[in-house]
């Protein structure tokens, strides 16, 4: 058996991500959520999912990430993926939300070293595929990063 | 295999508190078979076990301990102070292998051989030495003829009770709590209905509901005693370093409490013994010398009272002595000499669970541990309780606690403000209240850019919930109402847009993301579906650098010199005492009660007031103006009594006056001279001489006859 794993892609901006499967409970579209005053900038807010309250993060945010210039302002993000770690609850809002892709461990590449030491601490490796880079996030360590004061 | 170890690390805990409570009657009463049959019978099972799952260390230490028991038991050697030292440092040997054994799944790399040594040394020291031959691993054909009767009692206990997880339970309460929500949607629905089966279907549930709710916080709830269960032990270690003998007390250990509670209330409780060992209690020499028993006592006690645990911490120590605390408190800065020479000995002595105050002359290694009474108030207030002390020098300190029963469900007043909707937890709201529109009487006033509210002659400071947080901060006109809140010693008024209903609610904790923002304690879903955010007040006062009252207080007061603000007065004809004079603030309601409505509590009348039992007191009484008999003489001699109920701190009492007189806003003219105990003012009003009473002292007094008798009497 060869060393791969699921990964499910989604949409920040321009940009597509993957977060490992076995990290991820469920993905919701259009569910509400209330604002929580002086939270985090990566904290939009709370929401209610089957009686559970679940923190919403900006993904975008949380990776510090900014909107290109020229780029049309973004709707705000209504997709969520649930985690299944984290208790309580935690999901991050994206874009758009792709396919479930199986990827060969041994095929992801390095980030490059241009990124934030702080980013990069974040990715377990690109994929290269057909024209498109997937930039796969370790979701242990962006949970980490949301406990630290905001992330450069 | 790993759920073995779990049981037997749950189990050890438990045995080991047994061990700790048996060593101290031991101490006592070295005689005592059945204890001793019983101790020995416990080490022997942990033995037992420990060879079964492969701890080697502990098996080697419960064999020593197990082996001079044998010896005590079988009267070979006499149980005295070095036999029992060592068995603790085993018992704490024990404690800390688990503690390793809990966190890493080995017993650790400390070494125990000197301790060993010492048991087995201990058990050869009366007698001829064939134990010490044997000093090594334990054999396992050791003494077992207790072997059957360890299985007995266990066994009988195990099948009238289940361990549960505590997880399992919390998600009981979880579900629980949603269940009331679906309930409160579909009575909603169903009000609305008209299916008249649908009606009484939902009033079904809703009762259901409730009762399941309540079983299911009865499976959360723990004896309140297992909090102090380490006391005892900690009292008698202490003892010994520092000197001082002190016997402690405890009562109402069954008192039902919410588990996450206990868990809360068990540092603040072991501050506060420690700091009664170490700064109340004085030592054996200067208690003889001032005329008390070299013995002192520590007493904790626990009883139920109207949906609230109540907790009382006392000692007979040297107590706190207000001139000292006022002098500390001026030299930390933490009052100016102002404010100390207005400031009542309740104050005073209240200025202890200030941050920032110590009163300890020598840090001792017992109590000096940089956390102060301060810590211990924000804690218990963080719980939705509150604490109270009342101390009278060279003759103890008492410590009030009044705790909710449980945390899980929560009644709060719902407000929003720009938009969004918070809960705001019941007990820290002190009253609502409309404000005016600029320009009208009764507006909030400006004062150097910090608004203010006139609220029955004193100013309170306003914040608005919109700037605390942020929110939009435009359409000031929008706040229009007032929630008065106390916590931690400060008022203030917050200023919503709108103030909603009052609802229970199910308090979730926030995700480690939003730990870091204060001002939540908590969120909850609503009945419609929403989330909500839970206000912590005073984070909240914190945020908006509202004062100590004290300090408001103090300031109130020099303001009240120079321009005579008035207060509201509700004056009373206190019969010999005179006319008696009580902030109309504290005074919750006035009844006229009926004789026969006055009950009987262990000899001292209470009346059935709402959903609690009032203790009520003859003012003349507490006053010290008449003798404690002449209350059997009132309650035959009137029809009706009109009664004064007065809120203290949460804590309700009524006061029995003679006749009641008048409401006045006229501000006393002091009077100078000595205060009688009790009295907080004197001064003439009206043309008569009024006294002002010190509610706090009053509440204590009335309280303490009640608790007193009830604990003589169970006693």
């Amino acid at each position: 058996m060869s060393a791969s794993a699921q990964y499910c892609s989604f949409r920040l901006g321009a940009a597509e991500y993957a977060l490992d499967v076995a990290d991820v409970q469920e993905v919701l579209r259009g569910l509400e959520w209330s604002p929580v005053p002086l939270a985090p900038a990566s904290v939009i807010g709370l929401m209610n999912l089957r009686g559970q309250i679940v923190t919403v993060v900006d993904l975008a945010k949380l990776l510090g990430l900014e909107i290109e210039p020229g780029a049309p302002i973004p709707a705000p993000r209504d997709i969520h993926i649930v985690l299944s770690g984290p208790r309580p609850p935690l999901s991050f809002a994206v874009d758009e939300i792709g396919e479930v892709l199986a990827i060969e461990t041994t095929s992801l590449l390095a980030p490059p070293s241009t990124l934030s030491p702080a980013v990069r601490a974040c990715v377990r490796g690109l994929h290269l595929a057909d024209q498109r880079l997937i930039t796969i996030l370790e979701t242990r360590v962006l949970l980490e990063a949301l406990m630290q004061p905001e992330l450069a | 295999m790993d759920d073995l170890v779990n049981d037997f690390l749950v189990e050890s805990h438990e045995n080991l508190e047994r061990l700790d409570r048996a060593f101290l009657t031991l101490e006592q009463d070295p005689t005592a078979a059945e204890v001793l049959a019983d101790v020995f019978r416990t080490i022997h099972t942990i033995k037992g076990t420990c060879g079964f799952l492969g701890f080697k260390k502990l098996e080697r230490l419960s064999h020593g301990g197990e082996s001079l028991l044998a010896r005590v038991r079988d009267g070979e050697r006499s149980f005295d102070a070095q036999i029992s030292q060592a068995l603790f440092e085993l018992v704490d040997a024990v404690r800390a292998i688990l503690a390793a054994v809990e966190s890493t799944g080995a017993e650790g790399d400390a070494s125990y051989d000197g301790l060993i040594e010492e048991l087995l040394a201990l058990c050869a020291d009366e007698s001829a030495a064939p134990a010490l031959a044997q000093a090594a691993p334990a054999s396992p054909k050791d003494p077992a003829p207790v072997e059957s009767p360890t299985q007995a009692p266990a066994s009988a206990r195990s099948e009238s009770r289940v361990r549960v997880d505590v997880e399992t339970l919390d998600q009981l309460m979880n579900l629980v709590g949603e269940l009331v929500l679906s309930r409160n949607q579909i009575r909603l629905h169903a009000e609305t209905s008209v299916h008249a089966g649908l009606r009484s279907s939902s009033l079904r549930l809703a009762q259901l509901t409730s009762e399941l709710q309540e079983g299911v916080m009865r499976t959360r709830m723990q004896p309140i005693g297992n909090v102090w269960s380490q006391v005892p032990r900690l009292v008698r270690d202490l003892c010994a370093k520092i000197d001082k003998r002190i016997r402690f007390e405890a009562s109402g250990a069954d008192t039902p409490i919410d588990r996450s509670i206990l868990e809360m209330l068990r540092d603040p409780l072991m501050h506060m013994v420690r700091n009664s060992i170490d700064h109340g209690i004085e030592t054996p020499s200067r208690r003889v010398e001032s005329g008390k028993p070299a013995e002192g006592w520590l007493r904790v006690r626990a009883w139920a009272s109207g949906g609230r645990v109540r907790l009382a911490i006392e000692d007979d120590g040297a107590g706190i002595d207000p001139v000292r605390i006022r002098q500390k408190a001026l030299e930390r800065g933490v009052i100016d000499a102002a404010q100390a020479a207005v400031m009542s000995d309740t104050e005073a002595v209240g200025l202890i669970f200030r941050p920032g105050f110590s009163t300890a002359e020598k840090l001792s290694n017992i109590s000096g541990r940089g956390v102060g009474m301060d810590v211990v108030k924000t804690n218990i207030e963080r719980l939705g309780g509150s604490v109270t002390i009342a101390s009278r020098p060279g003759s103890g300190t008492r410590i009030d606690l009044s705790i909710p029963l449980t945390l899980a469900i929560l009644t709060v007043v719902m407000v929003e403000s720009g938009g969004v909707c918070f809960a705001l937890p019941q007990t820290s709201v002190h009253e609502l209240a409309r404000v005016p529109p600029r320009g009208e009487p009764g507006a909030p006033i400006s004062v150097q850019g910090a608004r203010v509210l006139p609220l029955r002659g004193a100013l309170l400071p306003l914040l608005s919930l919109r700037e605390l947080l942020g929110l939009d901060p435009h359409a000031i006109d929008g706040e229009q109402h007032v929630v008065v809140l106390e916590s931690d010693g400060r008022r203030f008024g917050l200023v919503v847009d709108a103030l909603r209903d009052i609802q229970e609610i199910v308090v979730r904790p926030l995700g480690p993301a939003l730990a870091r923002v204060r001002v939540y304690s908590g969120a909850a879903i609503l009945g419609d579906g929403r989330v909500a955010l839970i206000l912590d007040s005073s984070a909240l006062a914190e945020r908006g650098k509202v004062l100590h009252t004290q300090e408001i207080a103090g300031q109130g007061e020099h303001a009240l010199e120079k321009s005579h603000v008035r207060r509201q007065l509700l004056l009373l004809d206190g019969g010999d005492a005179g006319q008696i004079a009580i902030e109309l603030a504290q005074v919750l309601r006035l009844e006229e009660v009926p004789r026969e409505r006055i009950e009987r509590s262990f000899g001292h009348p209470v009346l059935r007031w709402r959903d609690e039992i009032l203790p009520l007191g003859f003012l003349e009484v507490c006053l010290g103006a008449a003798p404690a008999r002449e209350t059997e003489r009132r309650l035959g001699g009137g029809t009706r009594f009109p009664v004064v109920v007065c809120d203290v701190g949460g804590r309700r009492f009524g006061l029995i006056a003679q006749r009641i007189l008048d409401v006045s806003e006229e501000g006393l003219e002091p009077c100078a001279g000595l205060l009688p105990i009790g009295i907080r003012e004197r001064g003439s009003l009206g043309g008569a001489v009024v006294h002002l009473l010190d509610l706090e002292a009053i509440a204590a007094r009335v309280l303490e006859a009640h608790a007193s008798a009830a604990s003589e009497t169970a006693a």
